[in-house]
Order: structure tokens, then sequence, then C-alpha cells
């Protein structure tokens, strides 16, 4: 926190952004999808234009000359629809991947796709329509479109997880990897952001991102005036003349901007080594990529409006889980995402100027076990009450006291055996205890179904009626989700009273299997795949 | 007896009563210090008396570890589920109470405790009872009652709906966006869904002083409880020369003493020294707590400091080391959930800020701080709260379909200042 | 003014230069032209389509009074006052007060039972799923609460105007409508407190005759502003930032960092206060210079390639 306020302050004072990582913390596919695109206002299922596909200097142009009407539009997704596939095609080589199964120790080996594909737009406004476009696809009876709504379900379904690289916006990339002086809401506008972080010469950040507000919008909402001045003149002649020239020249030259910008964001992140987790996690997505084909395949894609019931509490527990885990890869990736932790103060540098590798103390059973002492030497006081835990590296330690410069250890993890005491820091060295371990891995333990006390005691009220809307024909399907063939891990008292202990498993190449691959469900908004990749990646 | 004692028998005898009913579920709302840790160990005692094995659901370890050594002096069979690093507190009694981290390990316990993220990994098919006890059901989130609500036919939950309310690291927009929500409370979650549920209030809190009980019930409970003690039971005694703001809450239970308006860091160097400086007199002048039992001179584990964040304890402590105070607890609002006091002194959550924010605002935070104190609670703030109220954007996200919440933590604050208003004692 | 207008008292209530604009009812038109912000203004297809789900939705209205109000009624019947018994009304252009101000609005739906009147409020965002955009649906919400308060303001009865309101949104992606009760209680209280507060602020002198061009942004920023996270939506928000990048104010990155510098309101004081380029002026000021230089330590720790094991 006070190191996001120091980067913003020094921004400020630079009229420049300032780095906020040293490392790219998303995956950026050699070949992403971009998509950029405004709808009829208020109507997010009537698209206007949409510039897409893999080519930087060539983009496909989707116009509809009539938005309203709903064979021109079918027609022009249906285009869009078709492109779509041949992209998701290049993604369906698979390759045997070893992962654990059940509680994690057993290991099995699975057929994943070697990649996936990827979706990058130019903003959240953009992220969230290509969730209610996959939902409006959905709805349609035409097989090709229902099929892209399906896919487009599944990408903006991954957008909610954290850590998820399979639906990037451009303002995301850049706010993860640079922070700006302006205010936090501002940081929405992708031209605003890409002024702070690259104003062209001579003019300073202020003004630059003044200049790209007067541009056109990044969509999907476009600018009142454009609507009345340019569009509507453009659809009438499109409407009454047949001509859509004008149309498309308006919308090639609205869209050209945040085309461009979109890919000027990829770039700005390309340039930053990838962060050592950020394969790990493109795996996990990898894995719900798979899925979601022998899904497609299979035919057995469903959708549930939104999560209730069972799943709502497995994706809560995902979240959680998926949040933490994230937070702890990018610190450990990353020094400038460590500092963060440093400047709160949960995190500790200094230098190790005692130690007591013999010190022993009696464990509950009354057996005698080795625990180190280690004292480090710190620039600035350490605040956290005693019993906190830290980590160096894998070696977990927990603090016995702190005075305003010297923090007193005790090693509880990774070098608490006579064979491992040489992983010890040594006299001298310089550390950064940090407040983050080992891969931790939650073992989820929902039961089956709600437990009565979460079941409403009433009869469901009924369906609203149907009404006259023919376009109003959301599947809803039942919402079986998954569970995995979890054993029951070691028990253990959560200190908050509410997650469990996480237990430490390696942080290597296995990823905790995925359950079955039928019958999972997605949401269009705010739900996931549930069971795709629990919890550890 | 006195009114307000026959009150709250009548309340427990309901309790007991709907207990031995056939309630599938019974909700016992219970404000702070109203007696609710003696009513579990009541009525643990009077289901074992006729014959039930009796599962208790707590939240964190130290209650478990607390409640263990309670029903163990009340002469129960006792069992603590534990987990696999749980070391025994200092004073377990070890000879009355049997531990273990499997069920099968305490059998023949009458009353088994252990925390809900320890009962959650009990299968229901090892075993199921009749009846499950959940303590601090107001703490508990419904994602915590989901993982153990299976294990019991027919369930009791106490608790004081005035406590934090359920946290989570993940983003608030992606799970408000589910048509569940995870996060309310498990007594909360299981009145929505079972509307028909007894909900017993406990009407009297005997830790709170009779000046004071009303102030906490009016700006932040639904349900009105008033205090047990009489106004002539209660008395602090103070030395003349006492700090004003002493002075008053020794007098009236409350005092909030302003220091001057400004714009401030977290860790306000002044409200620090002002804190130490009061914690300093509270231990050193010669100070009495009077109550029904007797005087007696108020000691250093009597007085309390609550504060908000982590940052401002560790000031707080090394500002009560320097002037040699030791004893004195001094801990953020979510740590000092459930604990009693004779004295509090509450760093106010908005004190010095700029901007509210929902954090601060939160009516569970400032309620704790508020409501720990047995004879009185001085309120440290900087000036200018009121104007933060006023300043704050009415532009909290409506979810549709989900009820306003019941205690909205602006007004909670502001009516909070208000009942304050008349014991406002300017910093010299 | 319309309700949206006074409702925009709600969002930033702590800046007495948007306090004093809504006070002194300053036309935004005039303003946006004097401070050469961007014109506004709405796409003539959303327009169209509020018009036309309008027209839908009012068409539909007896039958969700029904459903969700337990409301008979078998259309909504003009009115030119405030209706009394069991129906369904339209009151087209109501002259309401609130406090000192007018309030507006173009129409005002109530739907009555014996004992109250519920406001109906037709909006064309959607609801998917039962699911809306919470800050849009807020929006509605501070707008209702006025209109509440000046229908009770005009009531002999004021208990009587009941905060539950019925939202109508478009369903999913159609224009089929579906209702909501909505309670907006919290924002009525939270109006209430705003209002008083209004009324006890005072206008500058310069502000009580109608100004147009410079004259009106002088006058107006001789007002204190309060910058901060709300500010993008206030029609002053192209002028304020302007002079809170001149002044260099720590404000301008958000409210985070003004809540950390508190005292310290410039950001190149607090930046030489992290690098102790200068000496704080009081505890205060130590406080922030401290924790500002453990992040600025951080920070040149890991811009120096600082390593993590």
């Amino acid at each position: 926190m006070s190191l996001d306020v120091y980067q913003r302050l020094l921004a400020l004072s630079q009229a420049r952004a300032v780095p906020a990582a040293s490392r790219a913390h998303r995956h950026l596919s050699p070949r992403p999808w971009l998509l950029a695109g405004y709808h009829l206002a208020g109507e997010p299922s009537a698209p206007v234009a949409i510039r897409y596909g893999s080519f930087r200097d060539s983009p496909k142009l989707l116009t509809v000359a009539e938005p309203r009407d709903r064979a021109q539009r079918f027609a022009a997704l249906g285009g869009l629809a078709r492109d779509l596939a041949t992209y998701l095609s290049r993604y369906t080589v698979t390759e045997p991947v070893v992962r654990a199964t059940g509680s994690g120790r057993e290991l099995d080996v699975d057929l994943c796709c070697v990649d996936a594909p990827q979706l990058i737009v130019p903003n959240e406004a953009t992220a969230h329509w290509v969730g209610l476009l996959g939902q409006y696809l959905r709805s349609l009876d035409d097989p090709v479109l229902a099929a892209a709504g399906a896919h487009l379900g599944w990408i903006a379904s991954r957008r909610n997880l954290p850590g998820s690289s399979v639906l990037l916006t451009a303002t995301d990339l850049l706010t993860a990897h640079w922070r700006t002086g302006q205010l936090p809401t501002e940081d929405g506008h992708l031209g605003r952001l890409l002024a702070w972080i690259e104003p062209p010469a001579g003019t300073d950040a202020w003004q630059a991102a003044r200049d790209a507000e007067a541009m056109p919008p990044a969509g999907p909402a476009s600018d009142p005036a454009w609507d009345a001045v340019v569009l509507r003149p453009a659809l009438e002649r499109a409407k009454e003349q047949g001509d859509v020239r004008r149309l498309k020249l308006a919308a090639a030259e609205v869209l050209a901007g945040p085309w461009r910008d979109t890919w000027a964001a990829i770039d700005l992140v390309r340039m930053l080594p990838p962060g050592e987790h950020v394969a790990k996690r493109w795996e996990s997505d990898r894995w719900s990529w798979t899925r979601h084909r022998e899904r497609v395949l299979a035919g057995t894609v469903s959708f549930s409006a939104r999560l209730s019931d069972v799943p709502a509490y497995r994706f809560l527990h995902e979240l959680e889980t998926r949040t933490a885990a994230l937070e702890r890869q990018m610190a450990l990736d990353d020094p400038l995402v460590m500092a963060r932790y440093l400047a709160t103060g949960e995190a500790v540098a200094g230098v190790v100027i005692k130690r007591d590798p013999e010190h022993t103390v009696v464990n509950a059973g009354g057996r005698s076990v080795l625990r180190p002492l280690l004292w480090v030497r710190t620039s600035a006081a350490f605040d956290r009450p005693a019993g906190t835990d830290l980590w160096w590296g894998k070696v977990g330690m927990v603090v016995r006291a702190a005075t305003d410069d010297t923090v007193e250890l005790m090693v509880t993890s990774g070098a608490v055996t006579r064979p491992k005491l040489g992983l010890l820091p040594d006299t001298d060295t310089e550390v950064v205890l940090a407040p983050f371990g080992p891969l931790q891995y939650f073992p989820d333990n929902l039961p089956d179904e709600l437990p009565w006390p979460t079941r409403s005691s009433r009869p469901k009220p009924a369906p609203e009626p149907e009404l006259d809307d023919d376009l109003d024909t959301d599947v809803v399907l039942g919402t079986t989700a998954t569970t995995a063939a979890t054993t029951a891990p070691p028990p253990a008292d959560g200190a908050a009273g509410r997650v469990p202990e996480p237990r430490a498993v390696p942080d290597s190449t296995v990823t905790p299997a995925s359950p079955a691959a039928s019958g999972s469900t997605t949401a269009p908004s705010g739900a996931v795949p549930s069971g795709d990749s629990r919890g550890g990646w | 007896m006195t009114s307000a004692g026959a009150r709250h028998e009548a309340a427990i005898e309901e309790v007991w009563n709907r207990v031995r009913g056939t309630d599938r579920a019974v909700v016992v709302d219970s404000p702070p210090g109203a007696g609710k840790s003696t009513l579990v160990r009541e009525l643990a005692k009077r289901l074992v008396a006729v014959g039930e094995h009796v599962p208790i659901v707590v939240q964190t370890n130290d209650q478990a570890d607390d409640l263990v050594i309670a029903l163990a002096g009340a002469g129960l069979s006792t069992g603590r589920l534990h987990g696999q690093e749980w070391t025994p507190p200092a004073g377990w009694p070890r000879q009355k109470v049997r531990t273990g981290t499997k069920l099968g390990e305490l059998g023949g316990c009458d009353v088994i405790v252990g925390t809900a993220a320890k009962w959650a990994y009990v299968k229901a098919d090892e075993r199921t009872w009749p009846l499950g006890v959940i303590d601090e059901a107001y703490q508990m989130s419904a994602a915590a009652l989901v993982r153990v609500g299976h294990l019991f036919d027919r369930l009791l939950l106490v608790g004081d709906p005035g406590q934090l309310a359920p946290f989570t690291v993940a983003d608030e927009h992606s799970v408000r966006s589910l048509a569940t929500w995870p996060l309310d409370t498990a007594a909360g979650t299981l009145l929505r869904n079972h509307p028909d549920t007894p909900v017993i209030p406990l009407p009297v809190s005997w830790r709170l002083a009779p000046h004071t009980a009303p102030v906490i019930s009016d700006a932040f409970y639904t349900r009105a409880f008033t205090a047990g003690a009489a106004p002539s039971d209660r008395r602090l005694e103070l030395a003349s020369l006492a700090h004003p703001a002493l002075a008053h809450a020794a007098e009236h239970g409350w005092a909030l003493l302003e220091l001057p308006a400004a714009h401030v860091p977290r860790t306000d160097p002044a409200l620090v020294a002002t804190i130490a400086d009061l914690a300093h007199q509270l231990v050193t002048a010669d100070v009495s707590t009077v109550d029904p039992s007797g005087p007696r001179p108020l000691s250093r584990a009597d007085v309390a400091v609550g504060v908000v964040h982590r940052d401002q304890k560790a000031h707080v402590e090394a500002a009560l080391q320097r002037r040699g105070v030791t004893g004195v607890t001094v801990d953020t609002a979510n740590r000092l959930q459930g604990r009693q006091y004779e004295v509090v002194l509450a760093w106010h959550p908005l004190s010095g800020r700029r901007d509210a924010s929902a954090f601060h605002l939160e009516a569970g935070r400032l309620c704790v701080l508020a409501s720990r104190h047995r004879q009185a609670c001085v309120v440290i703030s900087r000036a200018g709260v009121d104007e933060q109220l006023h300043a704050y954007p009415a532009a909290e996200p409506v979810w549709l379909g989900t009820d306003p919440p019941q205690v909205d933590g602006w007004e909670a604050n502001r009516a909070f200042l208000e009942r304050l208003a008349p014991h406002r004692i300017p910093a010299r | 003014m319309d309700p949206r207008r006074i409702a925009g008292l709600l969002d930033a209530p702590g800046c007495r230069r948007r306090q004093a604009l809504d006070a002194a009812q300053v036309d935004l038109g005039l303003l946006a032209e004097a401070i050469g912000s961007p014109p506004g203004g709405q796409s003539p297809y959303a327009r169209e389509r509020d018009g036309t789900f309008t027209h839908l939705a009012t068409a539909r209205l007896p039958e969700l009074v029904g459903t969700h109000l337990g409301i008979e009624a078998t259309e909504a019947v003009e009115t030119a006052e405030l209706p009394v018994g069991a129906g369904l009304w339209v009151w087209r252009g109501p002259r309401l007060r609130l406090g000192g101000l007018p309030v507006t609005p173009e129409r005002v739906v109530l739907a009555g039972d014996d004992t109250s009147l519920y406001p109906v409020e037709i909006r064309s965002y959607a609801c998917l799923d039962g699911h809306a955009d919470p800050a849009k649906v807020a929006g509605t919400a501070r707008e209702l609460a006025v209109v509440v308060a000046a229908l009770r303001q005009a009531a002999p009865v004021p208990e009587r105007i009941s905060s539950r309101c019925l939202l109508v949104l478009p369903r999913n992606f159609g224009l089929a409508p579906v209702g909501t009760l909505l309670d907006v209680a919290p924002q009525v209280r939270r109006l209430a407190w705003s209002l008083d507060r209004l009324d006890a602020g005072g206008l500058p002198a310069r502000l009580r005759t109608p100004l147009a061009g410079e004259a009106l942004v002088t006058a107006l920023t001789e007002v204190d502003a309060r910058f901060g996270d709300g500010c993008p939506s206030c029609p002053m928000y192209t002028h304020c930032r302007v002079e809170a990048e001149r002044t260099g104010t720590v404000a301008r990155a958000g409210g985070a960092a003004a809540n950390l510098c508190g005292p310290v309101g410039i950001a190149a004081h607090a930046l030489a206060l992290a690098h102790g380029e200068r000496a704080p002026s009081g505890e205060a000021e130590q406080a922030i210079a401290d924790e500002l230089a453990r992040a600025a330590a951080a920070y040149g720790w890991a811009v120096g390639g600082g390593s993590t094991a």
C-alpha cells in the first residue's frame, strides 16, 4: 500500500509512469487473438463494428449495416464465429503431462493441450462485453453461433480467476506493471495509461493523457457525438442505398486507435522477462482449455446463469486460493512486487548476525527436536507480533522476539534435520524474509450437496413467467459441478477458523488433477468452470 | 431477583425449551457480555444431564481452549478435537480433558469442542449428532457452515450480531455476482433459508455499565438490550487529579477525548502519546473499581487499548514501554472480540483520516472497540469525524435482490458519535 | 433541477465547490462551455432505446405492480397531484421541492395501496439473470431517494410515501420488462443529512446571481475543491484536475495517497520527506516521513535488482 502511494507520487512528480514490476506477470501468447469493437448504445447484443484477429497489420473488420436487424447481425457474427473457430483449431495438439491426483500424493499421466488460445481486448468493459456476446450467441439456434458462444463463455469465465491469462485486457496488462500519478479510476482508460507510460516526445503525461481522451473511445461504448454525427448517416446510407463503404471507413477509423493501443500494451509487457511462475499458471489455463475442448467434443458444455449452491462455495474457495497463490508467486518472482511487502513491514530485509543451529525444543510428544535460531539485524523495526511466520525460500521460521533493530527467529521447517542444516543462511548473509513459503495447497472439503442449514426450507418460488421476448432464451442447465475425488487430507485447525491449514506440496512440475471432464459448469458472468484447477498451480 | 435477572432467566428457559422442542434450528442473539459463555456451559450441562452428547463448533483455537477449560471446570467430560499443530495453552487441565486429532480418540466424552475448520474434516458417515451447538455464529461464514452442517440434525446457534463481518481475500465483485452470498454470517444464512427459525435475544448485558449499554444498543443493534447492573452497582474511583477524560468517563461511562482536527498519518503520534498517557495514569494512579463484590484496585490486566491497525498497536505498545507500563492489553478490534476489561481506551477508526473508507466505517469494528468495557470507555479521536462522515459519498454499489444491511456502518458511526457528543472533552 | 442533479449531492458531499455548484443551481451547459469541457450527451440510439423500453414497460406496469406489490390496477392513470387511495398513476412534470431546492422530475409513476404509495422507476439498463450493474443500480437508488424525499415533503402524511420502490428493467438482451423491489431507505437517510448540511453551508455572494463564462469559473474557483477518486463524474472535473496538476497536489493521485500523506498536501514535499531532503515539521510529518522512507528504501532495493532469497 505505502509502496503504491510512493510510486504514484514519484510518477506524479515526474509526470511519467514508474515501473511497478520488473517481470511480466501475465502469460503472453506468441499469437493472441485481439478484439476491439463498438455495440449500439445500450445494446450489447447488437454489435456495430468489431476489429479482430491475430495479425496486427491485417485485422478483420466486421460491420453490421442494420445492427437491430437480427438476420444481418447473425450473418456478420457468423463470420466472426468461423474465424474464431479457425483460430481455436490451432490449439488441439496434446502432450502427456504428469500431475498429482487425489490429495496430491499420487501421480498420474494425462493428456494436456500443448498451448491454449488467448484473447486480448482493450479494457475491462470489452472483456465484460465478450462474456455478454458469448451468452447471447449461446441463446441462438444457429449451431455455428452457439458454438462460438460456448467458446466465448469459456474464455470469459477465466477472466474472473486471478492468475489466468486466457482473456487479458490491455489496461490490466499495463496497470499490473506500471504505476501512474493519476486517479486509479483514470487508469481504466487505455489511451491515458499509454500516455503515462510513453508520452510522445515533447509532452508530459498530463498533456498526453488529455490528448488521448480526445481520441475515439476504446469501446465497446461509442462516443455519443460520433453516433449522432458519423454513425447515424453512415448506417442510413447503408440501409437505404446498400452502400456500406462509409460505414466501413468510419468503423475502421475509430477502431484503429484501440487496435493499435492494445498491440502497444502487449509490446510493452513483452519487453519484460516473464516471471518464473507464469508458465505454471498458464499450464492451469491449458488444462482448463483441454477440459473445455473435451466437453465441446462430447457435447456436454453447459452454462449456469449464476453460480449458486455448492458450486458458488467452491468458486469462493478457488478464488481465495488463487488470490493468495498469485500474490505469493508474483512476490517471489519479482523484487518490485516483494518490495510492497517490505514497505508494509510484512516482509523483512536484513543481515544474519548470529545463528544457533543446535537449538532444540521439546515437542508435544515429549521428544526433543532440532529448531535452529537465527538473529537478523534489520534496517527498520519489525512490528509484527511474536508467532508471525516468515520464510527464506523453503526455510520456514517463526518470530520469537523483535527489538528496534533485531529479529529473533526459530526455524520450524525446511532446515530442521541435521542433513539440512546446510540450507540455513550463514552469518553476514543478506536475507529477505517473506511472508510466504512454499506453495500452499488448500484441499477442498465441500460436501456434494448443501447441508440443510444452508438450503432453503421453503419451496423455490415459481420462475418468472416466460415473457414474449424471443431473444430471451438463455440456456440454464443444471449445475452438476464436478467434485474431485479427494481423499481427506490431514485435518487442521485454521487459526482464523475458516480455512484449513495449508499443506506444502513441492512447487515443481505436478499440478493437482482435474476431475472428470464432463458436466463442469461455467457461467457467463462472475463464474468459472469449477474443478478445472483446484487450488494449486 | 432483579427484573433484569428475571428477564435473563426467562430468556434462558425459553432457549432451553426451544432446544428441547421441535424447531430444527434456534438462534440466540447475544449482545456484548450478555452471558453467552455461561449459556453455552449451562446448556451443555443440562443436555448431558438428559443423556445427550454435545458437539460444539467454535471459530478459533483460543475460543476452543477457553471453552474447554470452562466446561471441564464445570465437571463435564470434555474432549478437545484439534489440529496437528495445536499445542495446549498454559494452565491446560490435562487430567480432566481428552484431546485428539481424530474423533475416535475422544470416545466417551460427553462434550466435544473443536473449531469449524477442524469439524469440516469430520465425515458425516463417521457420526452425526441429533443436536449441534455453534458458538460465535456471527463470526462464522456461510462457507464454513456449509462444511459442517451435514453433521447435525438440529442446530443451536449462539452469537453476537455486532461483530466484524466474515472477510475474504477474494475480489468482492466476483463473489457478489454469485446467486448465493457465501460470505454471509452462519446465523444470517440460516435465518435466510429458514425464516421460521426462532431468534431469542438475550435481553441483558451484564458487562456494559448502565450508562453505556443504551448507546451500544441504539447504535449497533436491531434488538434492544439493557444493562444488568444498576447505576449504584458500579463505580470507578479516581484520584482528584485524574485527566478530565478519565474523570468524565468514571462518572458517565463514556468520554470522547478529542484532539484538534487534522489530517494525520495512520499512526498519529499525538494520539499515541495521549493514549499512552491515559493508560499510564490509569495503572499508576490510585484507581479503584467498585462493583457489588466490593472495591478493588484497578490492575493492569483490567485495562485495554483497542486500535484499528497493527502498526497502531506497535506504536502504542512502544509508547507504553517508554512509560514503563507493562501488562496492559493492546490489540486490534478483531482480536478483542469476545474479551472484556474494566476500562477500555479506544482509538476511533476514523480519527485523523481525510476520507472514510468502508473498512473504517464497518459497524462491527467500532462496536467491538466500544463494547469491551465493564466500567468505562474513553474513545480517543481527532476532531472532525463528523465532517468525514458528511463527506463520505453515498456511492456504495447496490446489488439487486439483496437486502440493505441491517446495521449500516455509516449510520451506526453517526448515531454513535451523536450519542457521545455530550461526553466530548477537548484535549488540553 | 432533475432528481439526477440533486442526487449528485451524494456523489461528493465533501467538496465545497461541488456543493456550491448545486446549491447555486448553476446551468451545466453554461458551465461546460465556460470550462471548455467536451460535450456530453446521450447517443441517439440510447435515447431511442430508452423511449421504446419506457413505452413497452409502461404498458406492462399494471401486471408488474400486481406481481410485486400486490396492487390491482388495469392501467396507469394520469394525475396532476399526489394521488390518494389504491391504484397506479403517472404524474407528469410535478413541481416538487426538497429543502430549498426545486425538484422537477419529468414524470413520477406511483403505485398505491390503502396504506402506502410506492414509486415505480423504469430504466433501460439490462437485468441479466437477476443481476444488474451495481453502480447503475446505486445511481438509480440515489435518484429514487430524491423523489421519495421530495414526495414526502409534499405529502400531508409523509410516511405514506414508501421507500420501497419498484425498479423495472429490460430482461437479458431483449426488451421484456422485469420488476425488482429496491429499498432506498439508506439513501433517503443519507440525502436528508446532506441537505441539512447544504442549507447550513451558505453560498458565496457572487454565485447568488446567474453567471456565465469566465465570471462563472472565477466565482466557482474561489470555493475550495476537494480532489478525489469520485471526481471524474463531476461537471467541474476537467477544470479541477488541471488545477490539481498545476499545484502538484497529492490528491491528484487518488484518495489512498491523500490519506497516507495527511497534512502533507504537495507531492514534491511528500517525496522530499521520503528521501530525507526535507526536515519533518513535527511528529505527524515525521510519521509520514518514516512510512514513505520505508517505501522508498524498498523501492530502491528492488530497482537495484534486490534478490529475494
